[in-house]
């Protein structure tokens, strides 16, 4: 550069660049000419390229340090929370078109051990009457994954695995058709969206359990009366039954995402892991994903099973 | 659970990552919502969080915003395609902080606090780790919350990429000062990281 060798003409420059000047071509916004006529200056004054030098430094310092405000965004958690608020006709069967998408009462305990500690139980959940009937038969405890997110995410593989399966005879194993090569569980491809977990016929007094190994979310709806427990990494949900009610207590987990690691017990056995590559079931189960939902009933368990 | 049962602007959802169908706003752009949604989300939370340092409210913020896109495009949109909705969906995520902090008289809380829970990769961080980084968010804050609002957010949405002009437009100013109000925000902002001049 032949900056200083031209020191003798900086008297005849134009005046210096400002600060707005300067932050505008740093950040391309001055015009072709503008630009232009600023590289010149810049190229014979040190006084106005020291500014520009220190505002660049200044702007890479803050955007560095603006960062430790960040958290890890999770696209897919925030998808399944979109597709709850826009699937009204599954969560509450409102008559009628609806134009206003009526979002799920959510209990979203942390899992933080030193914060918000202190959840409530869901009222009797929506959801409920929605698939009850269909299972009040059944002699054990039912678990239904259902692919909420694939509804409204028609790309995802959780549809692709369900739809893969609509012709599946009602009770047959998946085992049959999905057994994985290296595992007495059952495989099913799920790779990314959300889950929706939920547990029926459970004895009063379950504890119901849910460890995120990867996650920092997870939601969680219990009949009234029901108490939550949570701990690094883990939520607990005491099920009982809604004191107006009878029947078999229940409970909805919601998973923030497949691409994640979580492990679901009740009663001290673990019914579903959730890892990267899929879902994986204990061997004494038997899965089928007829109706839109993969189904998997597990023994009966233990009244008042303790951790 | 059939597509056919969500409502009128589940229309718009239903026709994501299938076909490209796409929903066409009042100025004749197609805009499909799930491109939108998965590049604007993850910014909108992030800046939703860096004004409020709440995760929850950030998110519930970028998802009201979006809801709120989608009423706009059913009724009319938005225009401009991508970056017309994106630069939408931040002055509806700004407004909704502002009217949140507002009602809740709680303008203090939205820049001192910390993050309401740590991530849970936090509790792998060795304590001292971590009581350097807690500092060091609360530096930021208080030199964010140093600044004036509308310097702030000049800065945080340059931060995230928007354009003189859309800023100029976000904050009512002309587009050939929003230079200088980035340098003076930003040497402001700077000198209180560093302990403050004044």
């Amino acid at each position: 550069m032949d900056l200083h060798m031209n020191s003798e003409l900086d008297a005849h420059l134009d005046p210096h660049l400002d600060d707005g000047h300067l932050q505008a071509c740093l950040d391309d916004e001055l015009g072709e000419a503008a630009t232009s006529s600023a590289r010149n200056h810049l190229s014979a004054c040190p006084a106005c390229r020291a500014r520009l030098e220190d505002l660049e430094g200044i702007g890479a310092a803050i955007t560095s340090r603006l960062t430790v405000l960040d958290r890890p965004v999770s696209l897919e958690a925030a998808r399944v929370r979109w597709s709850h608020r826009h699937r009204p006709a599954a969560l509450t069967a409102p008559e009628g078109p609806s134009t206003r998408p009526v979002a799920p009462p959510v209990v979203r305990p942390a899992l933080s051990p030193a914060l918000s500690p202190v959840m409530h139980p869901a009222r009797r959940p929506a959801w409920r009457p929605t698939w009850r009937p269909t299972l009040a038969a059944a002699a054990g405890v039912l678990l239904l994954v259902t692919a909420g997110v694939a509804a409204a995410f028609p790309g995802s593989p959780i549809r692709a695995w369900l739809e893969g399966r609509e012709g599946t005879p009602e009770g047959t194993p998946a085992a049959s058709v999905l057994a994985a090569p290296e595992t007495t569980g059952v495989f099913a491809s799920l790779r990314d969206g959300a889950m929706d977990i939920q547990l029926h016929g459970l004895p009063p007094g379950a504890w119901v359990e849910v460890q995120l190994v990867e996650g920092d979310r997870v939601g969680a709806f219990a009949p009234a009366g029901s108490s939550f427990e949570s701990g690094p990494g883990r939520l607990g949900v005491r099920v009982e039954s809604s004191g107006a009610d009878a029947s078999p207590p229940g409970v909805r987990l919601e998973l923030p995402g497949a691409a994640r690691e979580a492990r679901v017990q009740a009663g001290g056995a673990v019914l579903l892991r959730v890892t990267p590559d899929g879902l994986w079931f204990p061997p004494q189960v038997t899965v089928d994903s007829t109706s839109g939902v993969i189904r998997v009933q597990i023994p009966p368990l233990p009244s008042g099973a303790g951790e | 659970m059939g597509e056919g049962d969500v409502s009128a602007r589940g229309t718009v959802l239903n026709g994501r990552g299938h076909s490209g169908a796409e929903s066409r706003n009042g100025n004749g752009v197609d805009v499909n919502f799930e491109r939108i949604f998965d590049e604007v989300y993850p910014q909108l939370f992030r800046y939703s969080l860096r004004v409020s340092g709440d995760a929850d409210l950030a998110e519930d913020t970028a998802q009201e915003a979006f809801v709120r896109l989608l009423d706009q495009d059913v009724s009319g949109g938005v225009s401009g395609g991508i970056p017309g909705a994106r630069a939408w969906l931040f002055t509806v995520a700004l407004r909704l902080l502002r009217d949140r902090a507002r009602v809740e008289g709680n303008r203090a809380r939205l820049l001192e606090a910390h993050p309401v829970r740590p991530d849970l990769p936090d509790a792998a961080r060795a304590p001292d780790e971590e009581a350097v980084r807690s500092a060091e968010i609360r530096r930021v804050r208080q030199a964010l919350e140093a600044l004036g609002e509308r310097d702030r957010t000049l800065l945080l949405l340059r931060e995230e990429g928007f354009s003189y002009a859309e800023l100029a437009a976000e904050v009512g100013v002309q587009p050939g000062s929003v230079g200088t109000l980035l340098a003076r925000a930003r040497r402001r902002l700077m000198d209180e990281l560093n302990g403050g001049t004044a």
